[in-house]
């Protein structure tokens, strides 16, 4: 059941990262929607070394694979994907949860100011990440509770 | 911290690695490979929506707007109808002899007779001629009925008016007798030479009427036993949708 979760929410987050370059024309989209989906994942499990390594291998090959579609000849996103998984542990052991909503508006002012997508755009854009989290929180919650 | 190490050492490693080899372009090359069919076929889906949504606002708009110009056709009609009346109403031919008087039928089934009211002195207005807009013959002011004066129409079979067929010059004489379905000209000679769309006048020279006014034209003709001719007459029906006839009052 919770794998059949997973696999949902993976493509749930194929089909808004498709429809947001669509609609946005912002490009490599997809990885904002599993780098996302990772840290959700993540805040729903408990702790455990094993665990947490397969979400920092997760974020490191999503990171990986950004930098070979652009080309880039240092893997800087592979570590930065890792850190960005750093970083949410850390302050989820600090202060819950809240990493993510800085992120999403990351996202948005990243978008802005690297490929130069207009502002309003990226507030509809934040508007489409905060959808997909708050279904992806709905899943989880199903999917952890019918585990409970 | 350890991790980030790690992480680190393997992305730089990575990196050196890919200076020399140059991997990621296969990479890239083999993630396109899986991922443009899935991007292709999504982004088709999106705008076969973005298709269906554009074409039904377009058809809503359409929709409102064919509407709207229904209803600016009906508002135009009706103009069109309030402008021919008007129009008709100011095709007035104005003449001394002319008394303007507005008809009413008794009932719209029954156009036998019509029954038009005016205040001018009874002897101008019974036994007249009553004729139409057009001045073509409507029929005889019959009797004074409540206020109402009775005119007996062409369309009465009971209607009968002395007559001339005009055609090329030559009057031929006959007798003018009224039907709703069938109004005719009996007892023409059978050597009188009359041709289709022949002009119908009043001839005046019996009874009260009038002459020289237009009953109709001439329709078909048909000879009865050797004995004498008949012709069939159209009549001008188009008074019926006026509001005035004129009673002809000639001193």
């Amino acid at each position: 059941m919770k794998y059949l979760v997973f696999m949902l929410i993976f493509f749930i987050a194929f089909a808004f990262s498709i429809f947001s370059s669509y609609i946005f024309f912002i490009p490599y989209e997809v990885f904002s929607f599993l780098i996302l989906t990772i840290l959700l994942i993540s805040n729903k499990q408990h702790f455990s070394s094993y665990h947490t390594n397969q979400f920092y291998l997760a974020a490191f090959f999503i990171g990986f694979i950004m930098d070979c579609m652009q080309h880039n000849i240092v893997f800087y996103n592979a570590f930065v994907f890792v850190l960005i998984v750093y970083l949410n542990d850390f302050i989820k052991s600090i202060s819950g949860s809240k990493f993510i909503i800085g992120l999403i508006l990351l996202i948005g002012i990243y978008n802005n100011l690297v490929y130069n997508i207009p502002f309003e755009i990226c507030l509809l854009n934040i508007l489409v990440l905060c959808i997909f989290y708050y279904i992806v929180q709905r899943l989880l919650s199903i999917a952890y509770a019918k585990k409970d | 911290m350890k991790k980030l190490l790690f992480y680190i050492i393997l992305a730089a490693t990575l990196s050196l690695i890919n200076y020399y080899t140059n991997f990621n372009f296969f990479i890239s090359k083999s993630v396109l490979y899986v991922m443009n069919p899935i991007e292709s076929s999504g982004n088709y889906v999106l705008d076969s929506i973005s298709n269906i949504v554009k074409n039904y606002i377009v058809l809503q708009n359409t929709q409102i707007k064919n509407t709207h110009l229904l209803s600016e056709i009906s508002k135009l009609t009706l103009e069109n109808k309030i402008l021919k009346a008007k129009f008709r109403n100011l095709d007035v031919q104005t003449s001394p002899y002319l008394i303007k008087c507005p008809f009413v039928f008794k009932d719209f089934s029954d156009i036998n007779y019509i029954y038009i009211k005016s205040n001018a002195p009874e002897q101008d207005i019974l036994y007249k001629t009553v004729v139409s807009q057009k001045l073509n013959l409507v029929g005889k002011v019959e009797s004074k009925v409540d206020g109402l004066y009775k005119v007996k129409t062409v369309f009465n079979s009971n209607f009968v008016a002395d007559c001339f067929i005009e055609n090329n010059n030559n009057y031929y004489r006959g007798i003018f007798k009224g039907s709703l379905v069938e109004p005719k000209i009996e007892f023409l000679n059978t050597q009188s030479n009359i041709k289709n769309n022949a002009k119908v006048v009043t001839s005046g020279l019996i009874g009260n009427m009038v002459p020289n006014i237009n009953i109709g034209t001439i329709e078909k003709i048909y000879e009865v036993r050797g004995f004498y001719k008949i012709a069939l007459v159209k009549i001008d029906k188009t008074f019926l949708n006026d509001s005035f006839v004129y009673v002809v009052n000639y001193k």
